[in-house]
């Protein structure tokens, strides 16, 4: 019966993705979108794999990252400006 | 009753429990019960295998496989999602005129996707638009799942029910139309007012929405209007189909290969997002019916039907549409019309067409009475949950006993006028 209850899952679990995928290309257009950005570990931070790929639920850091990507698009707008000029 | 036609109830009856509590997929349950029904049915004699080997409807299957392959060229295109943004923002921030073209984008799309695939583009689309404009999801939730599930009542690709119905009974596109139409576009009206009565108060406040292209993020023009000009010409053939000769399924089966040559997509791609659970469900089901109809059950089940009506077309339409209804609020549709069409077919001296009618809308509008009722509430349902937002039992069944109440309540006037039943 536990397979049978496996397909269920995957099943829905298959759905929820569907809906994921759909609700961020609504948000992208409409909402406030999201991005998804890939990490490596740096080689010289091997010792520090698990504290690593907890970053990725640490809300400080996640709030740092948007932080960075605010002062980067600004810092960025500002200098198309003065080329532009 | 013989121990031979208990055998074949039995069957009949555990792939139905089966299906409704999804125990195991449906589709297997299906298949494993017309296995079951070969094997007796050919052991007892009751039918040789060149009769079983035609128990499945292959038109049936065709006109299936072809809608969905054009449907789903037309959805990988952007152009329901095109839809739906652009009823969002014609509604302009305004929740009672966003109530409005949720619900009218909901049925609509409903005409074409399947339900659950209505549903998760209705839920992503609804999710959103509450988040920005902090809205209630919920009474937008509830609202698209009772409106999919009536949209398409009144066309013969509207739901997988609806063909089956159509192919089984000889009625065309433009029977559907002729019959059920003006019915649809009332029970449209009578619903979202209906919903609007229950929800008016939790439907939120004016807000400004920011300015945006409903064309952003389709990646080729180009592809969604020649998917929207093949769902067109899908249309416009079944219409003059009486014309042309031929049948249904050569319609679907035609336009499918236009949508896959025009838009680019690679076939396996389109073919891999086929729903192939409800195509293998019916042709199991399918075949379970007609094994069980050769014992001679459902036609017994005609003559009772026809003794409770008493002779009256008017009885038998209103015991059909109300038994067909409320049957649905618990079993699948798709099971339910399988299952009544051997019975009406059955039935002696009566005009069959009002009665077709009855169960076209009977297994259409009992979709939704409750959260447990069919794929499209447990999906809103859990859709929500997955928002954080937890709607319960009374509450969704308030809504959906309501407007199933309202609907078929419409829908037996409606087939009395329309047809002079009782006349």
């Amino acid at each position: 019966m536990s397979k049978w209850t496996e397909w269920l899952e995957a099943r829905r679990k298959r759905r929820m993705a569907t809906y994921d995928e759909t609700k961020k290309e609504f948000e992208k257009i409409i909402g406030r979108p999201t991005i998804t950005l890939t990490l490596e570990l740096p080689q010289d931070l091997r010792d520090l794999k698990e504290e690593f790929l907890s970053l990725e639920k640490d809300e400080k850091f996640l709030r740092a990252v948007e932080k960075l990507a605010k002062k980067y698009l600004k810092q960025k707008k500002e200098h198309s400006k003065r080329t532009n000029l | 009753m013989t121990s031979e036609t208990l055998i074949f109830i039995l069957i009949y009856a555990l792939t139905l429990l089966l299906s409704v509590t999804e125990m195991i997929p449906i589709s297997l349950a299906a298949l494993v019960g017309a296995l079951l029904t070969a094997w007796f049915g050919l052991s007892y004699g009751l039918f040789t295998y060149g009769e079983a080997a035609g128990f499945i409807d292959m038109r049936l299957i065709a006109l299936l496989v072809g809608t969905m392959i054009v449907v789903e060229v037309a959805a990988k295109s952007g152009l329901f999602r095109f839809l739906a943004l652009y009823a969002i923002r014609a509604a302009g921030g305004h929740p009672q005129r966003l109530f409005l073209t949720l619900n009218v984008t909901a049925a609509t799309v409903s005409l074409f996707l399947s339900d659950p695939t209505a549903m998760l583009l209705m839920a992503a689309a609804i999710t959103t638009i509450a988040k920005l404009l902090d809205y209630d999801p919920a009474p937008y939730f509830i609202s698209a799942a009772v409106m999919i599930n009536l949209g398409g009542t009144s066309t013969l690709i509207g739901s997988a029910s609806n063909m089956i119905i159509g192919v089984e009974a000889g009625l065309s596109f433009s029977d559907f139309i002729s019959y059920l139409f003006l019915c649809e576009i009332a029970l449209w009206v009578l619903t979202i007012l209906t919903l609007y009565f229950l929800f008016r108060s939790r439907l939120g406040e004016k807000k400004a929405l920011p300015s945006y292209d409903p064309w952003e993020g389709v990646e080729n023009k180009k592809v969604v209007y020649r998917s929207a000009l093949i769902l067109m010409l899908l249309l416009v053939l079944f219409v003059v189909l009486d014309r042309l000769g031929v049948g249904a399924e050569a319609v679907a089966l035609g336009c499918a290969i236009l949508a896959l040559a025009f838009s680019g997509f690679d076939p396996s791609e389109i073919f891999k997002r086929l729903d192939w659970e409800t195509v293998f469900f019916i042709a199991g089901f399918f075949f379970i019916v007609r094994g069980l109809e050769k014992t001679g059950i459902l036609a017994s089940a005609s003559q009772q039907l026809f003794q409770l009506s008493g002779g009256s077309q008017l009885k038998a339409g209103v015991l059909t549409i109300w038994s067909s209804g409320i049957v649905s609020t618990v079993v699948s549709n798709i099971a339910v019309s399988l299952t009544f069409i051997p019975v009406i077919r059955g039935l002696q001296g009566f005009n069959l067409t009002p009665i077709w009618a009855a169960l076209i809308l009977g297994t259409n509008l009992g979709g939704v009475a409750t959260p447990l009722s069919g794929t499209v509430s447990v999906m809103a349902i859990g859709t929500l949950k997955r928002e954080g937002i937890r709607v319960s039992f009374v509450e969704f069944t308030k809504a959906g006993a309501a407007t199933t109440l309202v609907q078929l309540s419409f829908a037996t006037l409606y087939l009395i006028m329309r047809f002079g039943l009782g006349v």
